[in-house]
């Protein structure tokens, strides 16, 4: 375990080298210049070139990459082009709300495959709601989004439709609002942040869980027909015995790569439902710092989405070990 | 027992006295309760504010409320470009043109309670104009900025400049800023990063709330040297997504959706929802590649006809825009001799049908609804003369990127809008050789000659005949095509009024100092 662990420390180390490589060779293809978008469409080209040498715009690629390198190593990510702020403190700023959003979405997803499962066990007459279900995580994210805030909020006033609180008093220690209130003794907030989170977390639940339940499903499906499978029905355990213990283990292992490359997907669906929820997380951040060619920003955001990536990915490894001694790590 | 008539006769009274007391205090907290209820106006924000340093950073959605924190020494009148004092009452111009003296207003307080002086405006255009501020550009031409006493501010230009109170009257303007915060918060970086989420100005509001991603608040200036705004509290929500935005407008949860509301919904609005729409110096126009198919004044002539935008208008912006006269927008200047378009179709299809195959490739400068409405009806139009046309929306930043590039579109549909209302900012912004929006680096020196003239006379009507003659000839020239110029449209709640919308100012900027609910 210890041996996989520095090789995946080492492995992470080295994405993250060529993620933000890649980051820096976009900023040579792309034609927004960052200088044009901080000082404006109508400044001279003398302002353009002064802004262009305080960022270091007018060094060559492979001089700025190692300029970035080399901050990076002092725990420096520059300043932020358009907040005009440290990157870093800018992340530290945006990601709990996000983290926040990835865990009870992640949370509520596995709650729904779960209910998903029973669904699918339980015979012929769910198929409606199971058809339901799977529209819901079919349909393309934005409209999913739309649709939960027109409906729960516009039109039913059941929930909130965008914003993460409000008391705005309210200023919590770890940033996780949910936590925080439960921690300053007032759980009228955390109720409130939890309201908050519901819209949001569903539109990246849905999608979520149905593609985990279909992968769950079609491996359940073989699993189910194995000679091991038919021996424990010989035996006389119940059907509902065999799947959660011999069933939902051996097939678990491709519903957990699923699991990994959904919480992959999740990221670039945090930029759309960030933006239609008003979600003051990294999503929205990364979204307002493309429009002004924000590179070490994007730089920012595109490592600790890696960063995450990369962990999550470690822990559906090791979790597929778990459940398949076969899988070595 | 009987009770003693005295004691029925007083416990009457003094019942009596209660009831009129308790009516008496209802009454009272009847009438004390508008007073203290706080007015709030609730305005959403698509993107987050950069900077609130009024001098470094170019923000659009935003400016409006740096603009009701701080205060610069003129301004534009709400609802025109006539230029007004604002911190400044009165101000000369010397016989050269080159030294303006402004002459302070009195008794003006900055929001950390410390007094303006003629010192303090120095020192924050000072800061502007030397501290490598990204809009510094603004008093490049100023020479010297001095302060003879505590109430006058001189300053002497390079060279003369007609069209330097507008650049002081611009949204993006000098504003001054709390010399006590400039010292306090420099941490030899002329207090950039501190200024960047905090604010003392000498404006009608101070900022209270600065939470990126989430919202901003603005408090009334109780110490205000000006007229007390109507409202007590300004909510900015950042609240990326139109669609939330109506929604939330519908809903009540906001009062105003300053920008992007589509044209076609405005003509079907609730009842509890109205528009306010007054004139921009929004105009969309076509910039031309050099060496395009449009080169050929055939060509353009045919694609004239067909793209006249007389015919699509009013479908595409309703009641909410007109014709473009000329290169300037209408309100910028009035021409002697207004733009006509041909409107011979039959000729412009002869024409096309004798050239051949004529492809037109538009970029759309972004990917907001009206670019792609105003193209879909060019492509309509221009298929009816046999152009075949095609457009796409560029990448964010690359319309600043054309020039030289022999893969741009042939046309680039923008919004050509000056930073300041005089004809000059127009002209060195989009038309002249080193213009920064001359998107493909047209040049026409012959017209660029005139602009310099142009650029030294303080005479309206001989300055505009000059800006309209050279404003022609790069239209003759096939530089820029004018079509349409945008009302500035806002959708709030009924009974909202005195949104003080500058035409020279970005969309949507409702000045918080003058706005107030009808009653």
């Amino acid at each position: 375990m210890a041996l996989y662990l520095a090789k995946r420390a080492c492995g992470l180390a080295i994405v993250l080298m060529v993620m933000s490589f890649i980051v820096f060779l976009l900023q040579s293809v792309i034609p927004s210049d960052p200088a044009r978008a901080m000082a404006g469409p109508y400044a001279p080209s003398s302002t353009i070139e002064t802004v262009r040498e305080e960022f270091g715009l007018n060094d060559p690629i492979a001089v700025q990459y190692g300029h970035f390198l080399v901050r990076v190593s002092a725990g420096d990510l520059g300043k932020s082009v358009r907040t005009r702020q440290p990157v870093g403190d800018d992340l530290l700023r945006y990601l709990p709300a996000t983290l926040e959003l990835i865990l009870v979405s992640t949370i509520l997803a596995m709650g729904l495959a779960f209910s998903l499962i029973l669904l699918l066990l339980s015979g012929a007459r769910s198929q409606v709601l199971r058809h339901v279900f799977i529209a819901l995580g079919s349909t393309p994210i934005i409209l999913l989004a739309v649709l939960l805030a027109y409906v729960f909020w516009f039109s039913l006033a059941w929930l909130p439709g965008s914003g993460r609180l409000q008391f705005r008093d309210f200023v919590g220690t770890t940033g996780f609002y949910v936590i925080d209130g439960l921690l300053a003794g007032r759980p009228n907030v955390s109720v409130d942040a939890l309201a908050h989170l519901t819209l949001p977390a569903m539109a990246l639940a849905l999608p979520f869980a149905v593609a985990v339940v279909r992968s769950l499903a079609g491996s359940l499906h073989d699993v189910m027909r194995q000679p091991y499978i038919r021996t424990a029905r010989g035996n006389g355990l119940s059907e509902a015995a065999i799947v959660l213990r011999h069933g939902i283990r051996n097939a678990a292992s491709a519903p957990l790569a699923m699991t990994g490359l959904q919480i992959r997907l999740l990221f670039g669906n945090l930029l759309v439902v960030e933006t239609v929820f008003g979600w003051p997380g990294l999503g929205l951040y990364m979204t307002q710092s493309f429009a002004t060619a924000d590179l070490p920003a994007i730089l920012g955001v595109s490592m600790v989405f890696g960063t995450i990536y990369i962990l999550v990915s470690i822990a559906v490894e090791i979790a597929q070990s778990l459940a398949d001694p076969r899988i070595e790590l | 027992m009987q009770a003693n008539p005295s004691d029925v006769v007083g416990r009457a009274a003094r019942f009596r006295l209660g009831v009129f007391l308790v009516g008496l205090l209802m009454a009272l907290l009847a009438l004390a309760m508008p007073a203290y209820a706080e007015e709030i106006l609730r305005i959403p924000y698509a993107i987050d504010i950069g900077t609130f340093d009024p001098d470094n950073g170019f923000e659009v959605d935003g400016i409006g409320a740096v603009n009701n924190v701080y205060e610069g020494l003129v301004e534009y009148a709400p609802g025109s470009t006539q230029i007004v004092g604002l911190l400044a009452k009165r101000w000369e111009i010397s016989n050269d043109g080159l030294s303006y003296t402004f002459h302070l207003e009195d008794g003006v307080k900055f929001h950390d309670g410390t007094a303006l002086t003629a010192q303090a405006v120095v020192g924050s255009f000072k800061r502007r104009r030397d501290g490598g501020l990204v809009l510094s550009y603004m008093l490049g031409n100023a020479a010297d900025i001095s302060a003879p006493d505590d109430a006058t501010v001189v300053i002497r230009l390079k060279q003369p400049q007609p069209s330097f109170l507008d650049a002081l009257a611009s949204a993006w303007g000098p504003k001054v800023i709390s010399p006590v915060a400039l010292t306090e918060h420099d941490k030899s970086d002329k207090a950039t990063n501190w200024l960047g989420e905090h604010a003392v100005g000498t404006g009608p509001f101070k900022l209270a709330e600065f939470k990126r991603g989430e919202r901003y608040v603005l408090e009334r200036n109780a110490d205000y040297w000006g007229e007390r705004p109507y409202f007590d509290k300004i909510e900015i929500p950042v609240v990326p997504d139109i669609g939330q935005q109506i929604l939330k407008l519908k809903a009540g949860e906001l009062d105003v959706v300053p920008t992007n509301f589509s044209f076609a919904q405005l003509s079907h609005l609730p009842a509890e929802l109205e528009v306010t729409a007054v004139p921009s110096m929004t105009q969309y126009a076509l910039f031309i590649k050099p060496r395009s198919p449009l080169d050929n004044p055939e060509i353009r002539r045919a694609i004239l006809s067909a793209i006249n935008p007389s015919l699509w208008v009013k479908d595409v912006f309703g009641p909410y825009a007109e014709l473009s006269k000329s290169a300037y927008q209408n309100l910028m200047l009035d021409p002697a001799d207004p733009i006509e378009y041909p409107s011979d179709i039959d000729a412009a299809k002869a024409a096309i049908a004798k050239l051949g195959d004529v492809n037109v490739v538009m970029g759309l400068h972004s990917t907001k609804a009206t670019y792609a409405r105003i193209s879909d009806r060019l492509i309509v139009q221009l298929a009816q003369i046999g152009v075949k046309a095609t457009a796409h929306v560029l990448p964010p930043g690359a319309a600043f990127a054309l020039k030289g590039d022999p893969n741009a579109p042939d046309a680039l549909l923008t919004i050509a809008s000056p930073d300041a209302a005089h004809p000059e900012n127009q002209a060195r912004a989009f038309f002249t050789k080193d213009a920064p929006l001359n998107f493909y680096g047209s040049s026409l020196p012959g017209a660029d000659a005139i602009v310099d003239v142009a650029g030294t006379k303080t005479d309206v009507a001989e300055r505009n005949a000059l800006y309209e003659k050279a404003g022609r000839l790069y239209v003759d020239a096939g530089h820029v095509i004018p079509l349409v110029d945008v009302k500035d449209v806002v959708v709030h709640a009924k009974g909202l009024t005195d949104l003080g919308l500058r035409p020279a100012f970005p969309l949507g900027n409702i000045d918080f100092a003058t706005v107030r609910w009808a009653r």
